[in-house]
C-alpha cells in the first residue's frame, strides 16, 4: 500500500536538520537508494532508508551527536509506525 | 556571447597584473612617501601586492562554490536569493583584479609633470567604488530574497544599538582620517591620494563608500537573520560559515580603504604598511575561503 504520510513524516523530521534542503534531499535517498517514487514509500522501507540518510548525513557533518539525535527520530519513527501496525492487526 | 571558460580569463588578468606590477613605473610621490630608491620602493611594492593575487584566488574559490550551489537548487523557492547573492559576488570576484589591473595600466601612462596623474588617481578610485557599490546592491537584493520566503520581520529591529554606533564610528574615522590628511592648496600632493577637492571627495567618495559598506552590513544581517528563522541545524551553521565569511570580506575591504586614508610617521612607514597590507590579506583570505566553505557544503547537502 503507498504511504505519502511516512514520507512526509521522514521530510518534517529532516527538515530539523537540514532546513529547506529537507525535502530535496529524502526524495534523492528514496529515489536513488530504493529506486522508487516517493508515494511509493512503503513502512517496509523506513529502516533501509534510514541506513541510507545516516550514512549521507555522516558526509555532511562530523558531529555525531547530531547524526545520533537525528537517527534516533526517525528509528522513533519507524519503531511507532511498527507498533501502530501491530495495533492494527491485533484489532 | 557567453564565455566559455572564464576562470582563464580570471587567470589571463592575474598573470597581466603580475607583469603590470614588476614593470611598475616609480612616481615621485611614492617615492617621496618613504623616502627611499626607486629601486627598494620597486621591490616593497611588489612585495606588499603580491599577495592580492591569494586574495582572488581564494575569492574565486567562493564565486565557484556559490555558482556550484545555484546549479543545485534550479527551481527551488531559495534559488533567485542565492542568485543574487552568486551574482554579487561575481561583481566584487571580478571587480579586485580589474580594478588593480586598470590602476596598473594608468600608472604607465602617468607622469607626474602633467594632470593625466590626478585623472589616473580619481578614475582608479572611481572604478573600484562603482564595483563594489554594484557588488553589494546585487547582493543586497539576493539576500532580501531570501529573507522575504521566511517572513520574518524587517531587518531594522534586528540591527540594535551596538551595531548603529559601529557604523557610525566607522564613518566617522573614515571622514576624520581623509580630512586629516587633506591638502587642499596641493591636489596631487601624495598627501592627498585622492586628488580632489574636499567637498567632491566627500560626496562622491566618502559618502558612496561609506554606502557601500552598510548594503554589505545589511546583507550580512539578513543572512544572519535568515539563519536564525530558518529550520534545519546544518543549513543554518552553513549560513552562518557565508555570513562570518562576508562580515571579514567586508571587515579587509573597510581596513583597505583606511589604510589608504592614514599616512603614518615617515620612520616607521614601510613595516606599518607592511604589517597592516599582510593582515588585511589574512582577513580577507579567510573571509573569502568562510564563503566558499558555507556554499560547499550547501552543495554538498543537495549532492548526497
Amino acid at each position: 500500500m503507498s504511504s505519502p504520510k511516512i514520507y512526509d513524516e521522514v521530510v518534517r523530521i529532516t527538515h530539523s536538520y537540514l532546513g529547506p534542503a529537507a525535502d530535496r534531499f529524502i526524495m534523492r535517498q528514496v529515489h536513488n537508494h530504493l529506486h522508487k517514487a516517493p508515494e511509493d514509500l512503503t513502512k517496509a522501507d523506513l529502516l533501509k532508508l534510514i541506513d541510507w540518510i545516516q550514512v549521507c548525513v555522516s558526509l555532511l557533518t562530523d558531529d555525531s551527536e547530531i547524526i545520533e539525535e537525528y537517527s534516533s527520530e526517525l528509528r522513533k519513527l519507524a519503531s511507532d509506525k511498527k507498533s501502530g501496525k501491530a495495533k492494527d492487526g491485533k484489532a | 556571447m557567453r564565455i566559455r571558460n572564464p576562470v582563464w580569463i580570471y587567470v589571463a588578468l592575474i598573470v597581466s597584473f603580475l607583469v603590470l606590477l614588476i614593470n611598475e613605473p616609480m612616481s615621485s610621490g611614492q617615492l617621496n612617501r618613504y623616502d627611499i630608491s626607486s629601486q627598494d620602493l620597486h621591490q616593497f611594492l611588489v612585495l606588499i601586492n603580491m599577495p592580492l593575487i591569494v586574495i582572488w584566488l581564494a575569492s574565486l574559490y567562493s564565486l565557484r562554490a556559490l555558482q556550484k550551489y545555484v546549479g543545485t537548487i534550479t527551481g527551488s523557492p531559495e534559488e533567485p536569493g542565492f542568485k543574487g547573492l552568486a551574482r554579487g559576488c561575481q561583481w566584487l570576484v571580478w571587480g579586485l583584479p580589474i580594478s588593480a589591473v586598470l590602476t596598473l595600466i594608468l600608472a604607465y601612462f602617468t607622469d607626474d609633470r602633467n594632470h593625466f596623474a590626478s585623472f589616473a588617481t580619481i578614475f582608479s578610485n572611481y572604478a573600484a567604488l562603482f564595483l563594489i557599490i554594484i557588488a553589494f546592491s546585487v547582493m543586497s537584493q539576493g539576500a532580501r530574497q531570501l529573507i522575504g520566503q521566511t517572513r520574518t520581520a524587517s531587518r531594522l529591529p534586528f540591527m540594535n544599538a551596538g551595531k548603529q554606533v559601529f557604523l557610525a564610528v566607522i564613518g566617522v574615522a573614515y571622514s576624520y582620517l581623509i580630512i586629516r590628511n587633506f591638502q587642499n592648496a596641493d591636489l596631487v600632493s601624495a598627501s592627498n591620494q585622492y586628488a580632489l577637492p574636499l567637498w567632491i571627495l566627500i560626496l562622491s567618495l566618502i559618502i558612496p563608500y561609506l554606502y557601500a559598506w552598510f548594503l554589505g552590513i545589511l546583507t550580512v544581517l539578513d543572512i544572519v537573520l535568515l539563519a536564525k528563522h530558518t529550520p534545519g541545524i546544518l543549513y543554518r551553521q552553513s549560513l552562518r560559515a557565508l555570513a562570518g565569511g562576508l562580515v571579514l570580506v567586508i571587515l579587509s575591504l573597510i581596513a583597505v580603504q583606511f589604510l589608504k586614508a592614514w599616512i603614518p610617521g615617515e620612520s616607521n612607514s614601510m613595516i606599518f604598511s607592511f604589517i597592516a597590507a599582510y593582515a588585511i590579506y589574512a582577513i580577507g583570505i579567510a573571509g573569502f575561503l568562510l564563503i566558499g566553505e558555507g556554499a560547499k557544503r550547501m552543495q554538498k547537502m543537495e549532492e548526497v
